[in-house]
């Protein structure tokens, strides 16, 4: 459940991304190729451009509407060429216990926080276990959720992680802030029993560069023994593929290539069905790219949580 | 004509097992194709439909990577069979082949060789169990290629008692997708092996062994990795429905990787006198096993071939 997209690097056509190749971030709403799932729950984006008025403050577009059927969103992607952007479209189970609404929609992003969260994933047990996580959550933060979600309360808990004055921060500070809240859910999830297999691929984003996690808690455990049909025991996928530019060659969407790379697209899944120019991240692992002099830096760690 | 065609498949590594009769029956569906160096037999993304059986020349096997780039996988020549691999598990063809030289060779479509893996008779179970060797073999070049050693690492751990599998256990395996299409026969295969319950980091298979069992992880995972020095390269990851080790088990040389529970896990186990059992035996509790085994052992090969383009991806 859930469909996320990330990108660094090059000024690429947002419409691109959200609309033309044929399993573009929109198409995955109603055909996602590997889950089989509506993901009806709305939309959201975080775009920033290196050349707009403050550019570290991104663009914001959220709507809790089903987003193919958004005049709005597609004349506004039709103007944006973002150099960072991190885009969601929320899944939930069909049911009305789910709560629907703007102020469940990723990627969040505080006031004059550094970094925006996005996730594909859920908590087991989430309700048993959300306000064990207070005591590591800083009190201005804890205010400041609105929502019904865990990933926002995973967001206000790396943001507890991330240094004071949020100025300044660094690739490395944001994966530390990653790995400690990681590490933070385990023991809350230990100390309360829970153990059933739960996603957490998570993606930061602050405009310059991207953390992102692919990694599953209790991995092939299921209480009842039956996942979903669709879901069938897989580990939540994380796809990225890297290159000069983003666009069509041909006959076919690519990275194109070069003496070097300058920008990388991290999706759940690759945003065209011929997916041989896109790779894995790597289950249990962190990826972490940046651009320098507009060089694209890029590195994945394991994470032995 | 007949006969060269014949000779041509009985001197292949898939086809080697057939009699006679079945390899007349088969030379009669295959067609000759000849390839100039540098022209594509099939290329990455394309439907997979046929099998080339590969009599003469060389060929590139190759898969794409981000930015406009390529990795080996291997180069085939004479014996060779080719795109067969897509054609058990379905789908698209995960990699590109180009004629190094002139090559020519043989093409069967996949109807024939659907008819032929799922005939009731002997030959079809020896295709598969060749086809099963054929892809460890691969495997076993993709390990030594991502630094695969057989130098002792980690000792195997004691995973503690075995316990008979429980009803929920048989009812679980049931929906797993290497126990998926056993159907009645599963109760006969089940009662065979043993559950293991194992803590995260039991290491289960040490590099440079031959492992003593064949596990199919039940919950959990474990995962297989390529130990050099401190430093970890996972191969695979074995979920529930998929096993983490076959190399040292199904071929001869030992285990390039370590297997290690990553989670906690409960894993069917099967003895290796079993194992080997199953794999030659005959009856059709083995052929189902065989085929099991088969379609693993391809997404274990997808899977390494993936992890080696990731690691190429992420280069300095």
């Amino acid at each position: 459940m859930c469909r996320v997209l990330a990108y660094v690097g090059e000024p690429v056509d947002l419409e691109d991304l959200l609309y033309r190749t044929d399993s573009s971030l929109l198409h995955q709403v109603y055909d996602p190729h590997l889950m089989s799932f509506l993901n009806l729950a709305g939309f959201g984006m975080m775009a920033w451009d290196e050349r707009s008025h403050e550019p570290s403050v991104p663009f914001v577009y959220k709507t809790a509407e089903i987003p193919t059927f958004d005049r709005n969103l597609r004349s506004l992607s039709g103007k944006l060429r973002p150099t960072s952007l991190v885009a969601h479209i929320r899944g939930v189970t069909h049911s009305d216990r789910e709560v629907v609404g703007p102020y469940n929609l990723h990627p969040f992003r505080w006031g004059d926080a550094p970094v925006a969260l996005a996730q594909n994933g859920t908590l087991s047990a989430f309700g048993t276990m959300r306000y064990d996580l207070l005591p590591y959550i800083r009190p201005e933060l804890a205010s400041q959720i609105e929502g019904t979600t865990d990933t926002e309360w995973i967001y206000a808990l790396v943001l507890s992680q991330l240094p004071t004055p949020a100025a300044g921060l660094t690739p490395e500070d944001y994966e530390r802030a990653l790995v400690a809240a990681l590490e933070l859910i385990r023991e809350v999830r230990v100390r309360r029993k829970i153990a059933d297999s739960s996603a957490l691929n998570l993606v930061v984003c602050d405009g310059r560069c991207l953390v992102a996690t692919r990694f599953t808690y209790d991995y092939g455990w299921h209480k009842d023994d039956l996942p979903s049909l669709a879901q069938r025991f897989k580990f939540v996928s994380l796809w990225f593929t890297s290159g000069s530019a983003y666009r069509r060659i041909g006959d076919e969407w690519v990275m194109g290539g070069g003496e070097h790379d300058r920008s990388l697209l991290l999706s759940s899944e690759p945003l065209t069905s011929d997916a041989s120019t896109w790779v894995e991240v790597p289950e249990y692992s962190m990826l972490t790219a940046w651009t320098e002099d507009r060089v694209l830096r890029l590195r994945t760690r394991d994470l032995d949580l | 004509m007949g006969a060269y065609i014949e000779g041509a498949l009985a001197a292949s590594s898939l086809f080697s097992d057939l009699d006679p009769s079945e390899l007349e029956e088969l030379a009669r569906l295959a067609e000759p194709f000849d390839l100039p160096a540098g022209d594509l037999l099939f290329r990455q993304g394309d439907r997979a439909e046929q099998l080339y059986v590969l009599e003469a020349g060389r060929l590139d096997v190759v898969a794409r990577l981000p930015g406009d780039r390529e990795m080996l996988l291997s180069q085939v020549g004479a014996g060779d069979v080719l795109g067969e691999l897509s054609l058990v598990v379905g789908g698209t063809r995960t990699a590109s082949a180009r004629a190094v030289e002139t090559t020519r060779g043989l093409v069967i479509g996949q109807d024939a060789f659907s008819r032929l893996r799922t005939s009731l008779r002997p030959t079809g179970a020896a295709v598969m169990r060749r086809l099963s060797r054929v892809v460890c073999a691969r495997l076993r070049a993709r390990c030594d290629t991502l630094g695969g050693g057989t130098s002792p690492g980690a000792e195997v751990d004691d995973p503690g008692g075995a316990h008979a599998l429980q009803a929920d256990d048989r009812i679980h395996m049931s929906r797993l997708d290497f126990f998926a299409h056993f159907g009645r026969l599963l109760p006969e295969v089940a009662s065979r092996g043993v559950r293991l319950d194992v803590e995260r980091g039991t290491v289960l298979v040490r590099a440079g062994s031959h492992p003593d069992r064949f596990l199919v992880t039940l919950r959990g995972a474990v995962e297989a990795t390529i130990e050099l020095g401190a430093a970890r390269q996972r191969l695979r990851l074995a979920g529930p429905g998929r096993a983490p080790a076959y190399l040292g088990l199904l071929d001869d040389g030992p285990s390039p990787v370590v297997c290690r529970a990553r989670e906690t896990a409960h894993l069917f186990a099967l003895s290796r006198t079993d194992f080997a059992a199953l794999i030659d035996g005959h009856d059709q509790a083995s052929r189902a096993f065989v085929d099991a085994v088969t379609q693993d052992l391809i997404s274990y090969l997808t899977q390494a071939e993936r992890r080696q383009a990731t690691i190429l991806a992420v280069r300095p």
